[in-house]
C-alpha cells in the first residue's frame, strides 16, 4: 500500500515536471523535426522592416534578406553585380556646358546619367509585377521630407538628388547632378519598394509605422530571397523562401533552403555558445580573440568552419563631442581641444591593448582606414608612439596639471580632469578597450568615469549630443570612401563628433570636405586614392575621432552551411543569403 | 481517517468565505504593488521617447505616441489607468516592445514559471526525502547529509551556477549535449539545491518535533511500526509545516531566477522586468510586477489551503486575514 | 563548534572589508601588460623564504604561460602597506589568484570588492536594524498607526522576493552613478527593505517583555516610557537583533551582486563580486580560466561563514524563517533528545 502510494507520489512528480517543461520542450522537438532550417543570430532586434526609415546594423542584414537592390556591391571584390537591373549602359547627361567654356569647367558641369534595364517578368514575395514604376516610386520615397530618410543623405550627390525617370515599364534613367567616382555603387544599399503597398502611407506621411517591427508579416513585401513569416519580439523572427525571387544558379531557382530563423540574443557569449554548440549557423559578429583557440580545435573536429577575410574595416573609435557649445564643455573647454586628443592618442599604449583586447590579432591604427581597405590606405599614416611624458606636456599645455598630488590632474580652478566615456554594454571587445583607456589614462593623470549604457540608450545620448565622449564603432559596407560620405563629410548624419553641420564648422573641415569632394567626383581612381591618402593625413593631424586598433577579422560558421561568400564587412555571410544552403541536402 | 482519533474534533470550518477574502486581499495586494512599481518607473529619471527623440522621429510623431502610451498624463491619472485595465485584465502596450503588455506576459511568464515550479517541485521532492533521511536514516549517513544541508543552505543559486557551470565544462558535457537544453537543467538545479536544503531542515525539525508528540509515543506503543509513523503520521504534521513555508521559499526562488535566467539566457520574466526597467517601459514594469505579486499571493493563498486540508486543528479563521500567511506567521 | 567556525570566518571577512585590497601584492585597479588571462602562480618554498617563479606567455592566443624558473620573486610580509607584498626592485607582479581579462590581479579585484560588496551589504543591515529597533519599540509602546505600518509591511515584504524590490527600487534611480553615489544609495535601499521584519521581531519581544515582572516592576517604581524601553526593554532585544544582522548581510550582499551583474551597480573599475562575476560568465572564461570564478567562492564563504555564524537555518536571500505553526511555537528543538528517545 505504502510502496504503491510513493510510487503513485513519484510518478505524480515527474508528470508534474514533464508538464512544466511542455511547452519549451514542444518548441524545441518542432524544430529539430523540421527540415532544419538554418538559424543565424542578431544582436538586436530590427526597429523597423523598411532601410529607407531606420539606419541600423539589424535593419541592414534584414533588408538583405526580403529586399533587392538595383545593383549589388560584390563585398569580395567591389564589382558591380547586376541585380533587378541586369544592365546598364551610361547616356549623355542632354545638358552641354556651351562650346566657349574650358575643358575643366566642361567636366564639372558633366552630368554622368544611366540607362538601366530591369530584368522582366520580376514578381514581388505577393505576386505583383515589379515595374520601373516601383523604381521611381523608391526615389520619390527616399527624397520625401516627411520620411526624413537616413539613407537619403548617402544617395545625394552635392547634397542634391538623383534623378530617377522611367523610359519605360523596364527601363530607367538614373541622372546623377554632378560627376561621382563610384557610380551606379551608390544604388547598393537602396532596396526597392513595392509601390502598390506603401503608396498610401507615403501619401499620407505615416510610410516611418507602415513596417514598423510590429507590422502584420504578411504586409511586407519584397524582392528579395525571403519574406517574413513569423516574428516573436525580442526572440525570434522566422524567413520563409519567397517563391517569386528572380535569382537563379545552374541547379534551380534560388534561395535553396525554405527557412531561415533569425533569433536574437543580445550576448555575445550566448552567441559564441549557440555557435559552439550548432544551436546556430551563422552569427552577426566575428569571433573575440579568446575564441579563436577553442573554434580552431572544433575546426578540426570538423563542426565549424573558420573564415579568415582580413583586417577589419571599421574600427571602433573615441570621440569627443565637438559640437560647438555642447554642454560637457562649458566648464570643461579643454574636452574639445586638439592637444586632448593627441595626448589620449599618445597616452593609450595601442600595443598593450592589441595585446590584451585582441590577444595580438589587431594592427595599430589611428583613422579609421585601415591596411583592410587596401589601396585606400594610406601607409604613411600611422599612430604616434606610447608617449607618456609627450602626452604629460600636451595636458600642461591644456592647463591641466596636477596641483594637489593625488595622481589626478587639475584645471587652472582645481576642477578634476574626469572624462566619462559612453561605451555599448555587452560588447566585450567595447568594454575592454574602454577599460584600457581608462586605466592608461589615469596614467596619465586623467580620470575616467566608464558609462555602459544598452545599444538603444547610447545611440539615444549620441543623438542629443549629451555626452562627453564615446567608444563606438560604426559599421562600413564598402572599401570606396566615396560610399561613406555621410562620415567624411561635416554635413552627414554620422559624421558623429559634430553631425549635420549646416556649413563646415572648422577650417579643417572644410578643407576635409573639398578632399572628399575630389574623392567623390574625380573618375581617376589613381587621383582618387592620393586625395583619400590626403584626407587621412588631415584627420591624422586634427584626429576628430580616436582610432587605436583594427582587428584581424576571423568568424566562424557551423561546417554544415554551405555557399557563402565571407565578407571581410559585416554581415560577413548574409550580405549574399540567396545561395546559402545546407550541405547534404 | 485514523487520524481523527487522535486529534480532538474541531467545530464545523467553513473555510470559503475566507479564502475569498484572502483573494480580495490578493487581489489588493498586487493592485497596490504593481501601481507602486508604475509610479516607481514613471517617476524615474529618463523617459521612452527620449530614445524616438534620437532617432530623427518628427515631434508631432512623438507627442502623438506621448498621448498613445499616456506618458502625458499625470501620476494618479497613470494610476487610474493602470488599475482600471489591471481590473479588466487590460495591461497596457510596451513601449519598447511595441505590444500588448498582456500578450508579452503570456510569452515570457510560463517559462519562467516553468523553472522555477520545475525548481520548487523537484526541491520538495528532494526537501522530503533528504529531511526524512536527516530525522530518521541510518546514523551513518545522518551526519553527512546534515553538514550537507548546512553547507547548500548557505550556497545562492548563482553561486550553485558558477560551480555546475565550471563541473559542466571541465567534464565536457556542454559540449556532448545540446546547451539549449543542458544550460537551463543546470539552472534548474542551482535553484533546487538552497531551496530542497532549507525545506529539508525544515522537514526534519518538523519530523523530530512530531515524533515526540503523546500521539506518536502512542502510536509507537501501540505497536504502529516506526516505518508507518515516519512516513504516514509524522509525514502528514511536518507536511503541514513545509507547507506554510512554502511561499517564503518560493519568493526566495523567484528571486534567486532572475539571475539564474540572465545567465543562462532563458527569456523569462526576468529579463523581462530588467529590459522593461531599464528602457523605462511603465506599464511593462507595472505587468511584470504584477505577474510576480500574484504568483506569489496566489502561493501562499494555496499554501494557506493546504495547511487547513492536512491540519483540521488549524481552523481557516485562525491564519491571519492579512494578505499573506504561510511561512510570515 | 560551526557557529565558532562562523564567527570566526565572519571576523576575518570583516579584516578583509577593512583591508580591501592592501591584503594583495597589487593594487586592484593595475593592469599588468602581457598578463591577461594569466593563471594562478603557485608559491614554492626555497630553503626557509617562501618564492614564486614570474609567468613568461608562451602562446598569446591560446593564452598559455610557463613559469621561468630562472627567476624569482621574493615574497615579502607586511611591507609597503600590504599583507603580502614583493620587493620594491622586483618588476615582476606576483599574481596569487591569476588574472582576469585585462590583466588585473584577481586577488586584489576579490580583496578590493569585499569592501564595496561586503560593505554596502553590512552597512544596509546595520541601518535596517537601526531602523528596525526604532520602528519596533514605536510600534510596540503603543501607537497603532506604527503597529499596523510595520505589520503590513513586514508581511508584504516577507513574501515578495527582496531582489524585485531591491531591483525595481534601484531602476528608479539614475541608471548610472559614480561608486560613491551607488555604496549610498544601496544601502539605503537596503535599509529601506530590511526594517520591516526586524522591527515586527523587535515589536513581538517588546511585547512579550512588557508583561514579565521586572518590566512591571520597573513601572511601578516610576520609569517613563521612554526610560522603561531604552533601559529595560530593548537590551532584551540585543540577541535578537545580533542574529537579524547576521541573517541580512548574506540577503543584502546578493542583492548586491545581482544588481552589479546587471549593471546597476559599482561601475568599472570599482571591483564588486557582481562585476567580476559577470565578466567570468561566459562559458570561455569558466573554461578557460576558471580562477576567474574566485568572486562566487568569495560570496560562498561570505554566505557560509554568515550562516554558520548566526547558528540558525535561514533560508538563502535572508528572509529568516521562524518555526510556524502553534505547536512548535517557542519549543526548543528536541532534536537530539528525540532522535535517541525513539529508537
Amino acid at each position: 500500500m505504502t510502496r504503491l502510494l510513493k510510487l503513485v507520489a513519484v510518478i505524480a512528480v515527474v508528470a508534474a515536471v514533464a508538464v512544466l517543461f511542455r511547452a519549451w520542450w514542444q518548441r524545441e522537438t518542432v524544430q529539430s523535426r523540421d527540415v532544419t532550417p538554418i538559424v543565424a543570430t542578431l544582436r538586436t532586434e530590427p526597429e523597423s522592416f523598411n532601410r529607407l526609415v531606420t539606419a541600423s546594423s539589424a535593419v541592414d542584414v534584414i533588408t538583405n534578406l526580403i529586399h533587392a537592390p538595383l545593383v549589388k556591391v560584390d563585398r569580395q571584390t567591389g564589382a558591380l553585380m547586376p541585380w533587378l537591373a541586369e544592365r546598364w549602359e551610361q547616356v549623355d547627361a542632354g545638358i552641354e556646358a556651351g562650346p566657349e567654356a574650358d575643358a575643366e569647367a566642361k567636366a564639372s558641369a558633366y552630368q554622368p546619367a544611366y540607362r538601366l534595364h530591369l530584368r522582366p517578368g520580376l514578381r514581388f514575395s505577393d505576386g505583383t509585377p515589379f515595374t520601373s514604376a516601383d523604381v521611381v516610386f523608391t526615389f520619390r520615397a527616399l527624397y520625401d521630407e516627411r520620411v526624413n530618410s537616413a539613407l537619403a543623405s548617402g544617395l545625394r550627390v552635392d547634397g542634391l538628388p538623383l534623378t530617377v525617370t522611367a523610359e519605360n515599364d523596364l527601363t530607367v534613367r538614373v541622372e546623377f547632378p554632378a560627376p561621382y567616382g563610384p557610380g551606379l555603387a551608390m544604388l547598393d544599399p537602396l532596396p526597392i519598394l513595392p509601390r502598390h503597398r506603401l503608396e498610401q502611407a507615403l501619401a499620407e506621411g505615416r510610410l516611418a509605422e507602415a513596417w514598423a517591427a510590429s507590422a502584420p508579416p504578411e504586409s511586407i513585401v519584397g524582392l528579395g530571397p525571403f519574406v517574413v513569416s513569423e516574428v516573436r519580439a525580442g526572440e525570434s523572427m522566422t524567413f520563409a523562401r519567397n517563391p517569386h525571387y528572380f535569382r537563379r544558379d545552374d541547379q534551380g531557382a534560388l534561395p535553396r533552403i525554405d527557412r531561415l530563423i533569425v533569433r536574437v540574443v543580445p550576448d555575445q557569449s550566448a552567441e559564441m555558445v549557440q555557435l559552439e554548440s550548432g544551436a546556430a549557423d551563422l552569427v552577426t559578429s566575428g569571433l573575440r580573440a579568446e575564441d579563436i583557440a577553442a573554434f580552431q580545435t572544433l575546426e578540426q573536429q570538423g563542426r565549424v568552419r573558420l573564415h579568415r577575410v582580413g583586417i577589419g574595416l571599421d574600427p571602433n573609435a573615441l570621440w569627443f563631442n565637438l559640437k560647438a557649445g555642447a554642454p560637457p564643455s562649458i566648464d570643461r573647454p579643454w574636452l574639445q581641444r586638439r592637444e586632448l586628443r593627441q595626448a589620449i592618442s599618445r597616452a593609450v599604449n595601442r600595443q598593450r591593448m592589441i595585446d590584451t583586447v585582441f590577444l595580438g590579432e589587431a594592427e595599430p591604427v589611428i583613422t579609421p582606414v585601415t591596411p583592410g581597405h587596401g589601396a585606400w590606405h594610406a601607409a604613411d599614416v600611422r599612430p604616434p608612439a606610447h608617449n607618456l611624458a609627450e602626452a604629460g606636456r600636451l595636458l600642461a599645455a591644456l592647463g591641466l596639471e596636477d596641483r594637489n598630488g593625488d595622481g589626478i590632474r587639475e584645471d587652472a580652478n582645481g576642477r578634476e580632469a574626469r572624462i566619462a566615456i559612453l561605451t555599448q554594454r555587452g560588447h566585450t571587445i567595447r568594454e575592454r578597450m574602454t577599460s584600457v583607456i581608462q586605466e592608461d589614462l589615469r596614467r596619465a593623470g586623467i580620470a575616467v568615469d566608464v558609462v555602459p549604457l544598452e545599444v538603444g540608450a547610447l545611440i539615444a545620448r549620441i543623438g542629443s549630443g549629451d555626452y562627453d565622449a564615446v567608444l563606438f564603432g560604426l559599421q562600413s559596407s564598402a572599401a570606396d570612401p566615396a560610399l561613406n560620405l555621410d562620415f567624411w563629410l561635416p554635413r552627414g548624419a554620422f559624421h558623429f563628433w559634430n553631425p549635420a553641420q549646416p556649413a563646415p564648422a572648422t577650417e579643417w573641415e572644410a578643407a576635409l570636405a573639398s578632399l572628399m569632394d575630389r574623392v567623390a567626383r574625380l573618375s581617376d581612381q589613381q587621383e582618387r586614392y592620393s586625395a583619400f591618402h590626403r584626407v587621412q593625413r588631415l584627420f591624422a593631424q586634427e584626429l576628430p575621432a580616436i582610432y587605436f586598433a583594427a582587428p584581424r577579422v576571423v568568424f566562424a560558421t557551423s561546417a554544415r552551411i554551405e555557399g557563402i561568400k565571407p565578407a571581410v564587412t559585416m554581415p560577413h555571410v548574409l550580405w549574399m543569403p540567396d545561395t546559402l544552403l545546407v550541405a547534404g541536402r | 481517517m485514523g487520524t481523527g482519533l487522535i486529534f480532538t474534533k474541531h467545530e464545523k470550518i467553513r473555510p470559503v468565505p475566507i479564502f475569498i477574502r484572502k483573494l480580495a486581499a490578493g487581489a489588493l495586494f498586487v493592485a497596490l504593488v504593481s501601481t507602486a512599481a508604475l509610479l516607481l518607473a514613471r517617476r524615474a529619471p529618463g523617459d521612452y521617447t527620449d530614445t524616438l527623440r534620437a532617432a530623427r522621429v518628427s515631434s508631432d510623431t512623438i507627442e502623438r505616441e506621448r498621448r498613445r502610451l499616456y506618458l502625458d498624463r499625470s501620476l494618479p491619472d497613470l494610476s487610474l489607468i493602470w488599475l482600471s485595465g489591471l481590473a479588466r485584465l487590460d495591461l497596457g502596450t510596451s513601449y519598447r516592445f511595441d505590444r500588448p503588455v498582456r500578450s508579452l506576459l503570456v510569452e515570457r511568464a510560463p517559462r519562467t514559471f516553468a523553472l522555477v515550479g520545475a525548481a520548487l517541485v523537484l526541491a520538495f521532492a528532494a526537501g522530503i526525502v533528504w529531511g526524512t533521511s536527516l530525522a530518521r536514516g541510518p546514523r551513518l549517513i545522518r551526519a553527512p547529509l546534515s553538514a550537507l544541508a548546512s553547507l547548500s543552505l548557505a550556497m545562492p543559486s548563482i553561486v550553485v551556477l558558477f560551480a555546475l557551470l565550471l563541473v559542466a565544462t571541465r567534464t565536457g558535457w556542454l559540449g556532448a549535449g545540446d546547451q539549449s537544453i543542458v544550460i537551463p537543467l543546470l539552472g534548474i538545479a542551482a535553484l533546487v539545491v538552497p531551496a530542497a536544503a532549507a525545506l529539508a531542515r525544515m522537514h526534519a525539525q518538523a519530523l523530530d518535533e512530531a515524533l515526540v508528540q503523546p500521539w506518536a509515543i502512542a502510536s509507537a506503543a501501540r505497536g504502529v511500526p516506526q516505518r508507518q509513523l515516519v512516513w504516514k503520521r509524522g509525514m502528514r504534521v511536518a507536511a503541514t509545516r513545509v507547507a506554510s513555508i512554502a511561499p517564503l521559499v518560493a519568493a526566495n526562488v523567484i528571486g534567486a531566477s532572475l539571475l539564474v535566467e540572465v545567465v543562462t539566457g532563458w527569456a523569462g520574466l526576468g529579463r523581462l522586468t530588467l529590459d522593461a526597467l531599464v528602457a523605462r517601459d511603465v506599464f511593462l514594469v507595472a505587468g511584470c510586477t504584477a505577474t510576480v505579486s500574484a504568483a506569489v499571493a496566489l502561493l501562499a493563498i494555496l499554501s494557506d489551503a493546504v495547511v487547513v486540508l492536512l491540519d483540521p486543528r488549524i481552523a481557516a479563521h485562525e491564519i491571519q486575514p492579512g494578505m499573506i500567511s504561510g511561512g510570515a506567521r | 563548534m560551526a557557529r565558532r567556525a562562523g564567527l570566526t570566518l565572519a571576523g576575518l571577512l570583516a579584516l578583509l572589508m577593512m583591508l580591501g585590497d592592501r591584503v594583495a601584492p597589487n593594487s586592484a585597479a593595475e593592469q599588468f601588460a602581457d598578463r591577461a588571462w594569466a593563471p594562478p602562480m603557485p608559491l614554492r618554498l626555497d630553503g626557509a623564504a617562501v618564492i614564486a617563479h614570474p609567468l613568461r606567455m608562451h602562446d598569446r592566443l591560446g593564452r598559455t604561460f610557463r613559469e621561468d624558473t630562472s627567476q624569482r620573486i621574493e615574497i615579502d610580509w607586511f611591507s609597503r602597506g600590504r599583507l603580502i607584498a614583493t620587493r620594491a626592485s622586483d618588476p615582476e607582479p606576483l599574481l596569487l589568484f591569476g588574472a582576469d581579462t585585462l590583466g588585473r590581479d584577481v586577488l586584489a579585484r576579490v580583496a578590493g570588492a569585499a569592501r564595496w560588496s561586503l560593505g554596502v551589504a553590512v552597512t544596509g543591515s546595520l541601518l535596517a536594524i537601526a531602523l528596525g529597533a526604532l520602528f519596533g519599540a514605536i510600534a510596540a509602546s503603543g501607537s497603532r498607526l506604527v503597529d499596523r505600518l510595520v505589520v503590513a509591511s513586514a508581511t508584504a515584504l516577507a513574501t515578495l522576493p527582496i531582489v524585485y524590490i531591491v531591483l525595481t527600487l534601484r531602476a528608479a534611480l539614475p541608471l548610472v552613478m559614480a561608486p560613491r553615489d551607488v555604496f549610498i544609495a544601496l544601502a539605503l535601499l537596503f535599509g529601506i527593505v530590511g526594517w520591516p521584519l526586524t522591527a515586527r521581531g523587535v515589536r513581538g519581544i517588546l511585547m512579550r517583555e512588557r508583561a514579565l515582572d521586572y518590566a512591571q516592576a520597573a513601572r511601578a517604581a516610576g520609569a517613563s516610557r521612554l526610560r522603561l524601553m531604552t533601559v529595560h526593554l530593548l537590551p532584551a532585544t540585543s540577541g535578537f537583533l545580533v542574529t537579524q544582522f547576521l541573517i541580512l548581510v548574506p540577503g543584502f550582499l546578493l542583492s548586491e551582486v545581482t544588481l552589479s551583474f546587471l549593471g546597476l551597480g559599482f561601475p568599472e573599475p570599482t571591483p564588486s563580486w557582481g562585476t567580476m562575476l559577470q565578466d567570468a560568465s561566459n562559458v570561455r572564461v569558466i573554461a578557460d580560466a576558471p580562477w576567474m570564478l574566485a568572486p562566487a567562492a568569495a560570496i560562498a564563504v561570505t554566505s557560509l561563514a554568515l550562516h554558520l555564524a548566526a547558528g540558525r537555518p535561514l533560508l538563502s536571500g535572508g528572509a529568516p524563517y521562524t518555526p510556524p505553526g502553534s505547536v512548535a511555537r517557542g519549543a526548543p528543538s528536541p532534536r537530539s533528545a528525540s532522535s535517541r528517545s525513539s529508537r
